[in-house]
């Protein structure tokens, strides 16, 4: 787009009258699936934690209300890659979301698409795909997370620690995904 | 890093420490293409609000956020820190 400013002031005219009128919208990082080529797993089936990015934490008791949500960073979900022959079969693992200062607000996990929590909204909870991911897919679940009401005068941010640990199939039990959420 | 555009509009970016690109669109490639080391973050600002129509006023929120999320993946740091 610069390049469009650089050619418009060379030929007199003013970068506004060139975009100006193009609406707004969140800018984000995309995460650019790895080519079979470039992965550097030798596993048959790996995870993989998108990267922290702009999301926003719902509040625990009115996850659906979009103006009760919280500015924050973190990974929008996570990738499983089976590389194999075959479908996975069902995925099961444990997330876990934790913070050294135990005091409000808390984060817990709200959605993880295509799977089921054990306990929605905790910040331990355990989780199963039942649907898996199909031979040489790599799978997007995307993560919601929620926050608890902050005390009236608190002043964010706040960090946890987040844990995805996989308990089967065989290949990706055992296997651990560690990241980091900031709630604003 | 490595750095690859296509049409002005869409860039890839790869920091050579890790395995996956990501890919900036609209909003976002501008914001890079506006991080050039001189400008200030409020420099920045004002360029997007001169660009773009903001109707819920959401822009400069939003803009910390994704400059915060870029600083956190490493694909920017402070200029004094260069």
């Amino acid at each position: 787009m610069l390049n469009e400013e650089i050619e418009s002031k060379e030929s007199g005219f003013s970068r506004r009258r060139v975009v100006k009128g193009v609406a707004w919208s969140v800018p984000v990082i995309v995460t650019a699936v790895a080519s079979p080529a470039a992965a550097a797993s030798p596993g048959q089936v790996d995870p993989l934690l998108d990267p922290n990015t702009a999301i926003k934490f719902v509040l625990s008791t009115k996850p659906g209300s979009p103006g009760q949500a919280r500015n924050g960073l973190g990974p929008k979900g996570f990738y499983i890659h089976n590389s194999g022959g075959a479908p996975t079969g069902a995925i099961s693992g444990r997330i876990t979301v934790t913070s050294s200062d135990s005091s409000a607000p808390r984060v817990g996990v709200q959605i993880l698409s295509e799977g089921v929590l054990d306990q929605i909204g905790a910040s331990d909870t355990g989780f199963t795909i039942a649907g898996g991911v199909g031979a040489g897919v790599n799978k997007f679940f995307s993560l919601t997370f929620n926050h608890t009401e902050p005390p009236r005068n608190w002043v964010g941010p706040k960090s946890f620690e987040l844990a995805i640990s996989f308990t089967s199939p065989v290949g990706l039990d055992k296997r651990f995904l560690g990241g980091a959420l900031e709630l604003r | 890093m490595a750095e690859a555009r296509t049409g002005g509009q869409r860039v890839a970016l790869l920091h050579l420490d890790e395995s996956q690109p990501v890919v900036l669109e609209g909003p976002a490639a501008v914001i890079w293409e506006l991080i050039d080391g001189h400008r200030s973050d409020q420099e920045i600002y004002g360029r997007l609000e001169e660009t773009f129509e903001d109707e819920l006023g959401q822009m400069q929120v939003q803009a910390e956020l994704f400059l915060a999320s870029l600083e956190a993946r490493r694909l920017i740091e402070p200029a004094n820190a260069a």
